[in-house]
């Protein structure tokens, strides 16, 4: 019988092997804290906190990588899904990692600017994470076995139909789809895309209008507008899923957003906390 | 009238070349539109279902009239126009120019060609659906590197370039906002506020930070503590015990407020748990916590042969005794039925004699003149006068009884004396030289006779031990007798436990007598210093203990105990002993 292959999603990679790592890595911090006797009580500057803050600096510089990896599509070194599964869990552990550096020591200084940014950074990366979980499954229930190339390319053909549909019906309604045909649209700005719905739709405008004109025609146009009124709908419903796709499309992408440029502000905050570390020594 | 027209379709073929397709309508009048029953037929949605028609007017002549709609008629919109051969007609997409008949079968012409096709409708619904983030205006990698440069510049190169360059920092307070200056250099790096003291260094990181990456060297320190002495006396034993550590080391700023020193246990237990093993010259009982590992107190007392102060160690301070050469027994003088005095009967309290030094921390000096003399008086003829001998040395007792005497015996009588002896009974009248040297001679037995009494009997003696010198061959200057005493000199321990640091002020809630123990005492050689157990019937080691004070090394030892103002102050106070126990009199 030939092994079975089962899709493995990223978190559990490898059989969790960097949430073990992650697990180990945040035990190992939190004994080494815990044994810590530094006469001048816990903080960044006694040799336990430098071993924790150059593990926590090691791994932002090697997390902020993954940015590079992931775009290097011939490298050999692991597959993305291996480091994607190191970076969210590695990336989860520095939550314990740097706080135990802190020492639980904070101020108005980029010492805690770089911790902050860093935890806000990590909070994205969670919402990455649930992103990742559920947003995929939700395009796939929406689309079913359409591609978003296969609405778009089924639009043109329901559009040309209602046009020849409305040729012979009333002006209104004629302008009504011809709206519809050049107007609507799937998605659009920032907030159109994450609203996912379009409530100026032409088409949806169309749709009700053909409805409400088919009460006062008669036999053949009658008949005309009622396929309009089909055609239109068909229309309609394609819109109305290829609009939550790109809903769940965008979602799914927003967090990068922040968790992109937050980690090069952290980088800076970073390599500033480190140089003044040393600048100022002791 | 049936109007007949023909109707010329033109299409282009691949080279663009037109492509004429005619045929004949006929209307009165000739309608246009979208819709299927028009005569001219134009099937596009940009046409109006009965866009425009043509009719001839009373006179025979064609006319276009628009009907749901203007038309454009050479680029200007009209509901009616005649119809002219040439002229250039624009509905919706089709571009109509009348024609002359080519026949008979029709009256006029019209060559009408699609000149907007409907656009391709697949690339622009595309065009106007952005179907991705990426594809708007949010920012990524722009506001990224914008955001590297922002927390770059603020928590970097403005904090570098305002710490290596004072000009810069002049230049900048100039023409920099106040509030992001204060943020590159007062903020950003501050790892925490500085401990009280060295706040008034906060704006002058180089006070201590003396050069970019380099730790803060003790000379930074020493520049304001110069005072501040070393741990171990030796020099040598200094620098081998502590190498090369720095005042850092022990001491971190940027902590608040408070804290500073390094004050854990380890500092002292590292080196003191094991001294025998580590210095094994060093004279020191291994301690490693107050509570369990602390050796017996040694104490520093006065040498009676030398006069010097000495440690003794704690194995030996117990058979040792304080030998003040005092006699002073505190039972008596705390006798709980009271002592008695020239005022009757008083119950003596600790304080009567022992008054707090101005710190509170230990006791001024007992003093004879002060806390003595109002019940010990020095009268020598308590039965006729109330003259005191001065409380000094047998010599000045001696000279003030001689002159006191003297003076009677030649006849001035002092004022309260009423004693009457053969000479004086004689009227006042010249004396002779032999008499002279006779009352002279009486007056010296005299004061020989009291002074001996005084000081071998009644007064002195009570409290100092005295010795009669017969070895002495010259006796002093002005003395004619040969009579001498020597006075062991008072040699009282001032300050009993000078490795460690004891406040009384704040012990002052508890009873003298809970820690000193002298209501019992009949000899001044009893040593009263508590014993540990005393101080560890509170204190605790460094372990916290329910009900007792934790008690690490520090509260009761510093480090630097060489430069100690408490440990200073002992020294004074030794130094004011010395002095003393050579000269009884000042006391």
């Amino acid at each position: 019988m030939p092994p079975q292959i089962f899709h493995q999603g990223f978190l559990e990679f490898g059989g969790h092997r960097y949430l073990k790592l992650a697990a180990i890595l945040i035990l190992g911090s939190a004994i080494a804290y815990s044994r810590d006797a530094s006469p001048l009580g816990p903080y960044g500057g006694t040799t336990t906190g430098y071993v924790l803050g150059t593990i926590g600096a090691v791994l932002i510089l090697w997390l902020m990588w993954f940015g590079v990896r992931k775009r290097r599509y011939r490298s050999r070194m692991g597959t993305v899904q291996g480091w994607l599964s190191a970076h969210v869990y590695l990336g989860a552990s520095l939550i314990v990692v740097v706080t135990l550096h802190t020492g639980l020591q904070a101020g108005w200084n980029i010492h805690t600017l770089a911790y902050s940014l860093m935890l806000i950074v990590i909070a994205s990366g969670f919402y990455g994470v649930y992103a990742y979980a559920r947003f995929p499954t939700l395009i796939t229930e929406i689309m079913g076995d359409e591609t978003m190339d296969g609405i778009f390319l089924a639009l043109p053909g329901l559009d040309m139909e209602a046009r020849r549909l409305a040729l012979n019906l009333p002006d209104e309604v004629n302008q009504a789809v011809l709206k519809a045909s050049q107007g609507s649209r799937v998605g659009g700005g920032v907030w159109s895309q994450l609203r996912g719905t379009d409530p100026k739709c032409p088409t949806t405008a169309a749709v009700n209008l053909v409805k409400r004109a088919g009460r006062n025609l008669e036999r053949a146009e009658a008949r005309a507008n009622h396929e309009l009124f089909a055609v239109l709908l068909r229309k309609q419903s394609l819109l109305e899923r290829a609009r939550q796709a790109v809903m769940y499309k965008a979602r799914l992408d927003l967090w990068l957003y922040a968790h992109v440029p937050l980690s090069f502000g952290l980088l800076a905050a970073l390599v500033g906390h480190v140089i003044s570390v040393f600048f100022y020594r002791a | 009238m049936i109007l007949k027209c023909q109707v010329v379709t033109i299409t282009r073929n691949r080279k663009g070349q037109p492509v004429r397709a005619a045929r004949v309508v006929a209307g009165d009048p000739i309608t246009l539109g979208r819709s299927a029953e028009a005569s001219i037929h134009l099937p596009d949605p940009r046409v109006h279902l009965h866009h425009a028609l043509i009719r001839n007017n009373d006179l025979g002549k064609l006319y276009l009239e628009g009907q749901d709609a203007a038309i454009d008629v050479n680029g200007e919109l009209q509901s009616r126009a005649k119809l002219r051969r040439g002229a250039q007609i624009l509905i919706g997409p089709y571009r109509i120019i009348p024609e002359p008949p080519t026949g008979p079968d029709h009256d006029f012409g019209l060559a009408i060609e699609l000149v907007q096709p409907f656009p391709q409708d697949l690339g622009d619904l595309r065009a106007r659906s952005r179907t991705s983030l990426s594809a708007t205006w949010l920012p990524k990698r722009s506001v990224a590197w914008a955001a590297f440069a922002m927390v770059a510049l603020l928590s970097l190169a403005l904090p570098i370039a305002y710490a290596t360059s004072p000009r810069f920092r002049e230049k900048a307070a100039g023409s920099l906002p106040a509030s992001v200056g204060r943020v590159a250099w007062d903020v950003a790096w501050d790892p925490g506020p500085l401990s009280a003291g060295h706040q008034t260094l906060s704006l002058r990181c180089d006070a201590c930070h003396q050069a970019p990456f380099e730790r803060v060297p003790d000379r930074a320190c020493v520049k304001c503590h110069a005072a501040t002495g070393s741990h171990v006396k030796e020099a040598a034993v200094s620098r081998g015990v502590f190498l090369d550590a720095r005042c850092a080391e022990c001491h971190r700023e940027h902590k608040g407020e408070r804290a500073l020193a390094r004050t854990d246990a380890a500092l002292c237990v590292d080196c003191h748990g094991e001294i025998e093993a580590r210095f094994p010259k060093s004279t020191l009982a291994a301690v490693s916590d107050f509570a369990s590992a602390h050796p017996s107190f040694a104490l520093y007392m006065v040498n009676a042969r030398t006069g010097e102060t000495e440690r003794v160690a704690a194995d030996q301070a117990s058979s040792r005794v304080e030998e003040s050469g005092l006699k002073f027994p505190h039972a008596t003088h705390l006798n709980p039925k009271g002592v008695r005095t020239p005022r009757g009967p008083r119950v003596l309290e600790c304080a009567q004699c022992h008054r707090p030094d101005l710190l509170g921390v230990r006791f001024e000096p007992v003093k004879m003149v002060e806390d003595c003399s109002e019940c010990h008086r020095l009268e020598f003829e308590p039965a006729q006068s109330t003259r005191q001998a001065p409380h000094g040395k047998p010599e000045e007792i001696l000279i003030s009884l001689r002159e006191f005497y003297a003076r009677i015996a030649l006849g001035d009588r002092a004022i309260d004396v009423t004693l009457v002896n053969d000479l004086l009974r004689r009227p006042i009248a010249d004396v002779t030289r032999l008499e002279h040297r006779k009352a002279l001679a009486w007056a010296e037995q005299k004061a020989q006779a009291v002074a001996t009494n005084l000081i071998e009997v009644r007064v002195c003696v009570q409290c100092h031990q005295v010795r009669r010198e017969t070895d002495r061959v010259a006796p002093a200057a002005g003395s004619e007798g040969g009579l001498h005493w020597s006075i062991e000199p008072v040699k009282i321990t001032a300050h009993w436990l000078q490795g460690a640091f004891f406040d009384h002020k704040s012990h002052a809630q508890a009873a003298c007598d809970k820690c000193h123990d002298v209501r019992t005492s009949v000899k001044s050689a009893d040593i009263s210093i508590p014993a540990l157990a005393t101080c560890r019937s509170c204190h605790s080691g460094a372990k916290a203990v329910k009900g007792k004070v934790r008690s690490a090394c520090e509260m009761c030892h510093s480090f630097h105990q060489h430069s100690n103002p408490l440990a200073q102050s002992a020294a004074v106070d030794s130094a004011a002993t010395l002095p003393v126990a050579g000269a009884p009199g000042s006391r």
